[in-house]
């Protein structure tokens, strides 16, 4: 738990990969969420995951159309694959970089559908109410923000060597 | 505008498809548009990609996946990023329709707002 003294999340390990060193409570939510996650997508839940399929043709609803027609499925396919990679590696005490960088894009995806649940809006930065109905989905949407933060920073001190601009 | 293009479906598909890799840079443009055969005035004008301001994404997060996707440095992904922050959009890529849809469906994996338009001249 936090309260205890714990290793840096997200560390690098020397051998190569990461350790999330998460609590196991940590573990069993990020286990559990990808699973909900993957039933919203099974069950087409426009209401929740519409943000995981953004328009692409802003004034040709036409084409729009087209192009979710062909890509929506694969769109799907790789939200559902990269959840199960979260669900299936969540309790691991090391992951490669590459899972990492899933279980990125699947926090991002939870975070997204909740975001879109609580309707998040630009510019809010209320605070935290215990009395809100969605108060639980608040501080879980808040958790996942400060670990994809954790993720990206980790994932991002690798990049030493830039391209030349 | 309808393409004149025989089967596009089964090409655009087959190009987004196996180029498809998670979080990878793109292929270079050349090899994603070769086998395309699109030749027509309408279609010859370069696309652009657009990322616009949301409030989910975090910056870090978007300047991450501009760097992944697009081989971008550290310095032009924040300087995108911030464009996409304070003037609620930036244009990250452009080229051939095929190029640009690749882009927008790669951006739309990773969860970012992203919109492909051809603008009426080029600039």
């Amino acid at each position: 738990m936090a309260l205890r003294r714990r290793k840096q999340p997200f560390a690098r390990l020397s051998k190569g990969g990461y350790s999330p060193n998460l609590s196991v409570e940590e573990r069993d939510l990020l286990a559990d969420l990808p699973n909900q996650l993957r039933e919203l997508l099974g069950a087409n839940d426009e209401t929740s995951t519409r943000r995981l399929f953004p328009v692409a043709y802003n004034s040709d609803p036409e084409r729009d159309r087209e192009f979710h027609d062909l890509m929506r499925e694969d769109l799907v396919a790789t939200k559902m694959a990269s959840a199960q990679v979260l669900a299936d590696t969540a309790r691991l005490d090391m992951v490669t970089e590459e899972q990492l960088f899933t279980w990125m894009g699947a926090i991002n995806d939870l975070r997204l559908v909740i975001g879109t649940q609580l309707d998040v809006h630009e510019g809010e930065d209320r605070d935290f109410d215990p009395d809100h109905p969605d108060a639980y989905r608040i501080s879980v949407y808040g958790w996942l923000s400060g670990l994809l933060e954790l993720i990206v920073r980790a994932l991002s001190e690798d990049e030493l060597s830039d391209p030349p601009a | 505008m309808i393409r004149s293009v025989g089967n596009p479906d089964r090409s655009r598909r087959t190009t987004l498809k196996g180029a498809r890799r998670w979080l990878m840079p793109a292929a270079a443009p050349a090899e994603v548009v070769e086998s395309d055969v699109e030749t027509t005035t309408m279609n010859d004008r370069p696309w652009i990609v657009l990322v616009w301001n949301d409030p989910i994404n975090l910056m870090s997060y978007v300047t991450l996946v501009l760097k992944k996707l697009f081989n971008f440095s550290t310095a032009k992904a924040e300087k995108l990023m911030l464009d996409v922050h304070h003037k609620g959009r930036a244009v990250v890529s452009s080229g051939p329709r095929e190029q640009a849809e690749f882009d927008v469906f790669r951006l739309h994996e990773h969860g970012l707002w992203a919109t492909m338009e051809q603008p009426e001249t080029d600039s």
